[in-house]
């Protein structure tokens, strides 16, 4: 016979492939499992065996080809002289149901047996109209439990809306199942769906077990929307009893909705975490929290530089390295003692203001991961040379992570220098609660008129944030004047 | 517009991914030199270089518990699994991190993670090389698991998993990959993941499936001839888009339900549950499921007596009008 050969899926659900070389030609005689050809598919190029002895007809492809996996390749007549036929390999989907396809359940449909399943003969749910109420046994999928209607939750509903006792309703459908047009029969109205002005009385009493079956609109089922789940309102007649929330603390507030971030472009996320969450708390508390205020000042320090150069050798000689920075910690706290509401806290709690009596100064450093502020404790007690050491020794550590939560807590001040690495001015934000925080900028050197006549002078720009909740602007610029007179005086008793 | 297959989909949506964005990386098993054991990854290595295209050790717990540390740290690895078979050794990462990140650190990390699937039979493979396991998946709360079913949603889906703040699992039909092609848009697109896609409209009964079934359901359609059926892609498992199946329902009142995952415990009874839930006054008949048995998914020999064909859900359909 001649068989039709088509090309198989080489595997893997290949759909087609490229005909590199057939390996035979026409007329030629052929083995089973010898090459017929290569093909070369997505993954890799396979050879077709072929199926059967025989010898070949008829390539149906040529070199070069794409040719889809199911289509006729290869003509082969196998020497037997039978008619041809389908070529049976490719159809070994389901032998097993091709006999349980006669046996179609359609036991109400119609008396004749199917022996097909064409597709028109599935008929559409309209069409299912017997005639006569069936005995309800002669279906053994339809077994109905004594006492209670048979229907299915659409008929059911449907009842429901008609306001009809289903349980009075003789069912006409398979195993004497209730549909929808035993419920207009049962009304008295043709079989049809569209909404009746009728029954206003219920046609059976209410039954009390179901209190749900009381008169209802005859329209929607549909109930005013509810917040709660809008689209299935009706099982949702309630809005869910919401638990109370236990109370959180709160956040200060913020009066307005977070802001949409919108992206045009690729950007990174990075989680706001450890110190860097933590600065971004203290920041948001203080900046909410305090009204701040801040104050500029400009020193001529040309005298604190000429001071500090000639201590500087001699500090270094004690392993310190010196720089402007304890000079100023050390006329701060002298300043601070005679303004005691910048060294200051507010209690909101009792509406108290807490003039502190020592002075630890705090020194914002900046480290790899995040701004640090470790505190010079008692710095009214120190030498500027002890001051120095401090600030060197917490400073290193910070920038270790070596520092301990002890010496960065108990700030009354803070001291924020900006200078090491530019600018000209600063507005800081409050280290809360304390109550004021100084900026200090570079020093540079300006010209400046010394009585009448210019002069390269050594200036230095302070910025003074205040919380102006406890102090007004007087003070503070009379704080930062009793700053300006120290350093600029350059005269200092407690050096070393 | 370029016409491809499945497998050409889902490596154009990794290329344009990777040229979109730099912390895209792709690993796995010979993803690299070899391309993928399914030639997905083809050409990526020459392309992207092999910091951003890793061959990894034989090792799926190893694939995914490395793409969690990526994922925390910034990177978008999609990580590939040569058969969704092989992904049990890694469940441990998925289940226990990749699932739980978000929630363990109280929502301060997400894990964007990828994992893909190649996933059901189909190919005349091996054991472990053909089973469709999402609906264990689906029950993992904190990852979600998307099928594609053709090759524009492949792309899409993918894309969108890629995007996704929170880890992915991306199931391919590997029976489909080279089955169809479509002209699919070249630039990079999305197919939202949680949206179910209402593929046909109809009125007589709703058919639901995803993944490689989709091609099943629409043969069976095709054998049915007049009937009017609704045919529902659910693409997205979970979270699952469940409304517009329960919307269908109330059209038609009838349902059934296809996948090539074995029935118990399945898919498709998640789906009744939920249609009883939100569209019981609706029903006409009961729902039926074609589905795999209840059996290890046989070898080569016998899977397609156990893969839903169009023959049994045709078969099904009639029933359920029929009932």
């Amino acid at each position: 016979m001649v068989l039709e050969f088509k090309l198989p899926d080489p595997g893997e659900g290949i759909h087609e492939g490229q005909l590199v070389k057939w390996m035979v030609k026409e007329g030629d005689e052929i083995k089973e499992d010898a090459p017929l050809a290569e093909i070369e598919t997505d993954k890799a190029v396979v050879e077709i065996p072929s199926p059967e002895d025989g010898k070949i007809l008829k390539l149906h492809a040529k070199e070069g080809d794409t040719v889809k996996v199911g289509s006729i390749f290869v003509t082969i007549d196998d020497g037997s002289g039978e008619k041809p036929k389908e070529e049976t390999k490719t159809e070994e989907k389901e032998p097993e149901e091709k006999p349980e396809m006669k046996i179609e359940q359609k036991p109400m449909e119609t008396p004749a047996p199917q022996t097909k399943q064409e597709p028109e003969q599935i008929p559409q749910p309209q069409q299912v109209q017997p005639q006569t109420p069936p005995a309800p046994s002669t279906s053994q999928q339809s077994e109905t439990p004594k006492g209670k209607a048979f229907a299915t939750p659409a008929v059911r509903h449907y009842a429901r809306e008609k306001n009809v006792d289903i349980n009075q309703v003789q069912g006409s459908g398979p195993g004497g199942r209730i549909e929808k047009q035993d419920i207009d029969n049962f009304l008295g109205t043709p079989t049809q769906q569209q909404t009746q002005p009728q029954p206003q009385q219920p046609m059976q009493p209410p039954q009390p077990q179901m209190p749900q079956q009381q008169p209802q609109p005859m329209q929607q089922p549909q109930q005013p929307q509810q917040p709660f789940y809008p689209q299935y309102p009706q099982y949702y007649p309630q809005p869910m009893p919401q638990p109370p929330m236990p109370q959180l603390p709160q956040k200060p507030a913020l009066m307005f909705k977070p802001a949409q971030i919108v992206l045009e472009g690729n950007a990174d996320r990075i989680p706001l975490s450890g110190v860097r969450k933590i600065i971004s708390e203290h920041m948001e508390q203080s900046m909410y929290t305090a009204p701040h205020v801040t104050h500029f000042e400009e020193l001529d320090v040309t005298d604190l530089v000429e001071f500090r150069k000639n201590e500087k050798a001699d500090a270094e000689q004690q392993g310190i390295k010196l720089t402007y920075l304890p000079f100023i910690v050390s006329a701060v706290v002298n300043a601070l003692k005679k303004f005691p509401y910048i060294n200051s806290s507010l209690n909101e709690q009792t509406n108290e203001i807490v003039l502190k009596k020592f002075y630890n100064i705090g020194i914002a450093v900046e480290t790899d991961a995040g701004l640090m502020v470790p505190v010079v404790k008692n710095a009214e007690q120190k030498t500027i040379y002890q001051i120095g050491k401090e600030i060197n020794e917490l400073a290193q550590k910070s920038r270790d992570r070596k520092i301990s939560l002890p010496e960065m807590s108990g700030g009354t001040f803070t001291i924020t220098n900006v200078g090491s690495i530019g600018g000209i001015y600063s507005t800081p934000i409050i280290n809360y609660p304390e109550a004021a925080i100084l900026g200090v900028h570079r020093i540079h050197e300006l010209p400046r008129y010394i009585n009448g006549e210019l002069q390269p002078r050594k200036i230095l720009n302070l910025a003074l944030s205040f919380d102006h909740r406890i102090i007004d602007g007087a003070t503070a610029a009379s704080f930062v004047n009793e700053i300006k007179k120290q350093l600029e005086e350059a005269k200092f008793s407690n050096v070393k | 517009m370029a016409e491809m297959n499945i497998v050409q989909a889902i490596n154009n949506a990794l290329e344009l991914e990777m040229k979109n964005d730099e912390s895209v990386v792709v690993l796995g098993e010979d993803v690299g030199v070899d391309g993928g054991v399914f030639r997905v990854t083809d050409g990526l290595i020459d392309k992207f270089g092999e910091e951003r295209v890793i061959d990894s050790p034989l090792a799926e717990a190893g694939i995914v518990g490395t793409s969690v540390g990526m994922a925390i740290n910034g990177l978008k690895p999609v990580a590939e699994m040569q058969f969704s078979g092989f992904i049990y050794p890694a469940m441990q990462e998925v289940i226990s991190h990749a699932a739980r990140i978000r929630n363990r650190t109280r929502g301060v990390l997400t894990c964007p993670l990828v994992v893909r699937l190649p996933y059901g039979g189909g190919i005349r493979a091996l054991e472990h090389h053909s089973e469709s396991m999402e609906a264990m998946f689906g029950h993992i709360q904190g990852i979600k698991t998307v099928v594609a079913s053709n090759p524009y949603n492949a792309k899409g889906l993918l894309i969108a998993a890629i995007r996704d703040p929170d880890p992915v699992l991306y199931m391919e039909p590997k029976r489909m990959y080279r089955a169809m092609k479509q002209d699919i848009p070249d630039e990079a697109y999305t197919v939202p993941i949680g949206e179910t896609n209402v593929v046909k409209q109809g009125d007589d009964i709703t058919l639901v499936s995803w993944g490689a079934q989709m091609e099943v359901a629409q043969e069976a359609i095709e054998s049915l001839g007049n009937v009017s059926v609704e045919l529902i892609d659910v693409q997205t498992i979970y979270p699952l888009d469940y409304k517009p199946i329960v919307e269908s329902v109330k059209k038609t009142g009838k349902c059934v339900i296809l996948h090539e995952a074995a029935r118990n415990f399945g898919p498709a009874g998640e789906i009744i549950a939920l249609l009883n839930e939100h569209a019981f006054t609706s029903l006409e008949a009961p729902i039926k499921r074609v589905t795999g048995y209840n059996v290890p998914f046989p070898l080569a020999l016998s899977e397609n007596y156990y893969l839903p064909s169009a023959y049994r859900v045709a078969k099904a359909i009639k029933e359920v009008i029929n009932y």
